[in-house]
């Protein structure tokens, strides 16, 4: 099992999405918490997490890491929903066309499931507007 | 068949109709309870005893109260029932969902401001003591209950669930892996 190859398989065209975006807008990945508590700033969180790692068949066990990929949107409160919008959008043809990648020999082939969401919320005391999906992806480990 | 026996014969189909179509769910729903009282956090155990099933005929919940994770049962139904909840609703749907009032912040679906209470400074249940992680630092203010780095140094936040557990059990294959299992014996041994 190679859990850095699913991640950057999913992690690699995300912040490569939102990097080319003008103005490029940050992304943190899991373990990273280099974000500013207090600010209006906008940023993308991703998190990936891992259910399973394998599944066993009758003749082998398939290196078939199953889990979820949840992506948070923080953009500016009070502003309307668009722009949040706009950014989830980005990030929702990101998860799509993962699924165009075809099988090879090598590699990771990962597969993304339905995508739920996007759900919104607003505290009080954060400045951020959040818009979330997620949603459960299979990665096959071919090498 | 002779005609004396097709009332029997058909209180027998109504047995295992309901067996096979609402049983296999039934118990896979309570199952999946169980798993997710074990997977989410716990603190007093509100929370985790704050689980509701809603079948096609009823609504089965939690009691809400502090302690370690109690299981829920959904009571067992005839096939005429199942036939006319198929006739109303399409497919027999189990809504599995959370009534506690703090639910979306437990589930890192909202960002909240986390004081650990001065009644409960630890977790009041063996589960939550046995999956208590904590941290050396403090909690950002506003934050996901999982998210419990990156606030000040000599902190001590904590969480007894990792981010996202709800999201990781139900896309992580342990969801379907439930339904499939408890189908797959309904199926096979209807009674």
């Amino acid at each position: 099992m190679n859990y850095q190859a699913i991640r950057a398989a999913v992690e690699n065209p995300l912040l490569s999405a939102f990097s080319a975006l003008v103005p490029a807008v940050p992304v943190y990945f899991d373990n990273i918490t280099a974000v500013p508590p207090n600010t209006t700033t906008e940023y993308v969180r991703v998190n990936v997490t891992f259910g399973i790692t394998n599944e066993p068949t009758l003749t082998s066990s398939v290196d078939n890491a199953r889990g979820a990929i949840v992506i948070r949107i923080f953009t500016e409160k009070g502003r309307g929903p668009a722009r949040n919008q706009t950014l989830l959008t980005t990030a929702v043809n990101v998860l799509e066309a993962l699924n165009n990648n075809t099988k090879g020999t090598t590699g990771v082939y990962f597969k993304v499931g339905e995508i739920t969401g996007p759900t919104f919320s607003a505290t009080e005391e954060s400045p951020h507007f959040v818009g979330r999906i997620e949603t459960s992806y299979v990665a096959t480990v071919l090498s | 068949m002779a005609r004396n026996q097709l009332p029997k014969a058909l209180q027998e189909l109504d047995r295992v109709f309901a067996t096979t179509l609402f049983n296999g769910p039934k118990s896979a729903a309570e199952r999946v309870v169980r798993e997710l009282q074990q997977a989410g956090p716990s603190w007093t155990g509100k929370f985790s005893n704050s689980w509701q099933i809603e079948t096609p005929t009823n609504t089965v919940k939690g009691d809400g109260q502090p302690g370690e994770p109690r299981p829920i049962s959904t009571p067992a139904v005839t096939g005429r029932q199942v036939t006319a909840s198929f006739l109303r609703q399409d497919k027999v749907v189990f809504r599995i969902s959370n009534f506690s009032t703090y639910a979306a912040e437990a589930t890192d679906e909202v960002q909240s401001t986390f004081i650990r209470p001065k009644d409960a400074p630890r977790p009041q249940t063996q589960l939550g003591l046995r999956k208590w992680e904590q941290e050396e630092t403090t909690r950002l203010r506003n934050t996901y209950r999982g998210q419990t780095s990156g606030g000040r140094p000599n902190g001590s936040a904590s969480r007894t669930a990792p981010l996202d557990w709800l999201a990781t059990y139900a896309a992580g294959g342990a969801l379907n892996r439930a339904v499939k299992l408890e189908m797959d014996a309904a199926l096979r041994n209807p009674r």
